[in-house]
């Protein structure tokens, strides 16, 4: 019997589709379901043309957003010509770096330290609670009670403890290192930080989630069977108990990294806003004429200036314009919303109990 | 009734306690100035004592870093025991940390450059009881004494406009996000439904700072333009920041003008989560049997919506709140700083994130805990006292 089952292979595509005997697969009827979700697809178009942009316009852009411009080309409005003889579009920041091509950096670089950060919290929330949910007895109640502490926790104030203490473990740059990546690495250090201080303190929503989903399971009979064929605690926990809580993690985790996006806009917000000395986080300002790590809330910090002067001007062609900060804030809305949306729509078609 | 809310309280205030010793031991020992500054002076002398055991002819060109690098490092030395003795690490560590909780003795110290005794901490009486001390209780806050005295102070005025304002927020988040979340879940899957979802998500999905922007341009500096500019002297504009007018004297109405934009973000950034809550339980609870049953006696919709089912979908409601608070308490910070309104959390949030210091982190930290426990604790203690199927006695 056991030979027959390890010889007759099961052909399953992770994309779903009829198998061999004829039936279909979890995953191709989840996404026949989530196809049929208006809302959650058009989300799903938008952050895959968002993402694409974000990848693709920075690379074939002639202008490098990285290095300190000329002060001569600060705030420059709509279709100015550059003296390398190419077209700001949509102007220049008060860098002078392209604004288009720098909205799509910082919200790559918005990404790429949001989806890690998610990754990671999503793993922390995940092997904690599933040990503990399985575990049971005293490890539930000590995971429970810390969970508990940490929810207590708001994100600002950690990061005001944490940051600075990371910061101290994880920036040792050797002093051969030029200036230049001595800067370099003390800015993706910064990021780097930003995003561990987000991933430690944001497991919580995973965590309580997966708690719930393996708690459940943990009665189940498959469980049961194969504790008796003498599987370790490990592998009924990876094997058998994670892969079944999938779809509630997933779900989790796109809140979560809804949440991120929008942790990570109001740390980089208020560190680049403002006359209050310098930046902390290293993220925000170009300093020393080099390069710099825009998020989108860097961006909003730096183009709303036009606050300060209690007009609001929506001419393009004019150096203050109002779309300096309604762009990367679109960006972040439409971003943030579609995930959240791709949230819904993932937990609507994952749940095996919806409403038919 | 009575012992439940005893240990309730009990229960949390250990976990306050808690979470302060970790902040305070993992500050102390990695990120606490003395430390860091003790740390720096090893390093220095270890460079000095490299620098002794150099051949003659190598050390003369050196000679005159060499002697400053030895007065520095004995100055280093002094300072380094003066920051120990001021946060007390000189002693083992269990009356260290109780020192920076409440220390009954430690009322003042000697500022060198003003060259007096600054007090700090407590000194005042009840009837005979002579109460002195400083340390966290105390409204001592540490850290920044040594730069600003006047800094215990102002987060003594200023407090009371942030919990003003996070007290008005909650308020008007749950009177507004129930009626929203019972639309929701009445009209289930129909276009309002569908407009219902879309703004309570379009509200979770943008920064509080971004809502603040917006409510700036759009009731601050729009209707001003027009009112100035294109002589619609009609129309009434609302003040973009700070607490009160400058050139009036402050009077109440004046305050609660001010409030306005800063409310109205924090409600805007809040009421979408607590209409999601209401929303969803709303559609567990229509669900059930006795709604079938109240339909059939033919009792009036209405009555049915906030009468039957809301008594029971309200009360996930009230967890909720106790579930958010970190959020509103992050959102609270983003709005004072945006809005320039005169409270602790716009200070705290500029020096965490520009200052990088960890003290005012801890700070921060304190009164965050400490607030979001004691709301979590009424919630629990409400949720006791409404709901009859909890029973306080086996908590």
């Amino acid at each position: 019997m056991a030979v027959a089952v390890s010889t007759e292979k099961r052909r399953r595509l992770p994309w779903g589709g009829p198998t061999e005997h004829g039936g279909t697969t979890q995953v191709a009827i989840a996404w026949g379901h989530f196809r049929k979700r208006r809302t959650g697809m058009a989300s799903l178009v938008i952050l895959a043309v968002m993402t694409v942009l974000s990848i693709v316009v920075p690379q074939v852009s002639p202008f490098d957003v990285t290095k300190n411009q000329t002060p001569l080309m600060w705030n420059k409005p709509m279709g100015t010509v550059d003296p390398s003889g190419y077209i700001h579009l949509f102007g220049t920041d008060s860098y002078g770096r392209d604004l288009l091509t720098v909205l799509f950096w910082a919200l790559r670089i918005t990404m790429s330290v949001a989806l890690p950060s998610a990754l990671v919290a999503t793993v922390l929330g995940c092997a904690l609670r599933a040990a503990a949910g399985y575990l049971g007895g005293k490890v539930d109640a000590v995971v429970m009670r810390f969970t508990d502490v940490m929810l207590t926790l708001p994100i600002i104030p950690a990061f005001g403890i944490f940051a600075p203490i990371f910061r101290q473990l994880f920036q040792s740059v050797s002093d051969n290192a030029s200036t230049q990546d001595q800067i370099n690495a003390n800015l993706t250090g910064s990021l780097f930080v930003t995003g561990l201080v987000l991933a430690l303190f944001g497991w919580q929503g995973v965590c309580r989630v997966t708690r719930a989903s393996v708690l459940s399971l943990r009665q189940q009979e498959f469980v049961e069977a194969s504790r008796a064929l003498g599987a370790s605690n490990t592998r009924i926990i990876f094997r058998h108990l994670l892969p079944n809580a999938a779809g509630p993690v997933l779900v989790a985790m796109t809140f979560a990294l809804a949440d991120f996006i929008i942790g990570l806009s109001i740390l980089s917000y208020i560190d680049a806003g403002g006359a209050y000395g310098d930046s902390a986080l290293g993220v925000g300002t170009l300093s020393n004429g080099t390069g710099s790590q825009p998020s989108l809330g860097t961006l909003i910090a730096l183009g709303q200036f036009f606050g300060n002067l209690y007009t609001i001007n929506l001419n393009p062609f004019e150096s203050v314009r109002a779309y300096m900060v309604f762009l990367p804030a679109l960006c972040i809305v439409l971003m943030t919303l579609s995930i959240n949306y791709i949230g819904d729509a993932l937990r609507y078609s994952l749940d095996p109990r919806r409403m038919q | 009734m009575s012992g439940y809310i005893i240990r309730r309280f009990a229960q949390s205030f250990l976990t306050v306690l808690i979470i302060l010793f970790t902040l305070w031991s993992v500050t102390t020992y990695l990120g606490h100035p003395a430390r860091v500054y003790a740390l720096m002076s090893v390093q220095v002398a270890e460079l000095a004592k490299s620098m002794d055991e150099l051949p003659i002819e190598q050390r003369a060109d050196t000679g005159s870093r060499y002697n400053r690098m030895r007065v520095q490092k004995e100055q280093d030395e002094i300072f380094k025991r003066e920051l120990e003795q001021i946060y007390s690490l000189d002693k083992p560590w269990p009356l260290s940390f109780l020192a920076w909780v409440y220390d009954p003795a430690d009322t003042s110290y000697y500022d060198k450059i003003q060259r007096k005794d600054i007090p700090y901490g407590a000194d005042f009486w009840v009837g005979p009881l002579h109460v002195t001390g400083s340390g966290l209780l105390t409204g001592d806050w540490g850290g920044v004494r040594s730069t600003n005295p006047r800094y215990q102070s102002t987060v003594g005025t200023n407090a009371w406009n942030t919990l003003l304002l996070l007290v008005l927020t909650l308020f008007i988040s749950v009177l507004i996000a129930l009626p929203v979340g019972v639309l929701g879940a009445v009209k289930h899957d129909t276009n309002t439904d569908h407009a219902v979802t879309f703004f309570t998500t379009t509200g979770l999905s943008t920064p509080p700072f971004v809502t603040g922007f917006m409510l700036i341009v759009f009731l601050g500096i729009v209707p001003y333009q027009l009112h100035t500019n294109n002589g619609w002297t009609w129309l009434p504009y609302l003040p973009v920041g700070g607490g009160h007018s400058v050139d009036k004297d402050g009077g109440f109405l004046d305050y609660i003008y001010h409030m306005v934009l800063p409310l109205a973000t924090m409600v805007l950034v809040v009421a979408p989560g607590f209409s999601r809550y209401v929303r969803t339980s709303m559609l567990d609870a229509l669900g059930k049997d006795y709604i079938r049953t109240a339909r059939a006696k033919g009792v009036r919709p209405f009555r049915i919506f906030f009468g039957h089912a809301l008594r029971n979908a309200g009360l996930p409601l009230i967890s909720a709140i106790g579930l958010t608070t970190p959020f509103i308490i992050t959102a609270l910070g983003i709005v004072e700083y945006v809005f320039a309104y005169p409270g602790i959390g716009a200070f705290f949030t500029i020096h965490i994130v520009k200052g990088g210091a960890s003290a005012i982190g801890v700070q921060a930290a304190t009164l965050a805990v400490a607030t979001i426990s004691v709301l979590n604790t009424l919630a629990d203690i409400a949720y006791t006292v409404i709901d009859p199927r909890v029973s306080y006695n086996k908590v």
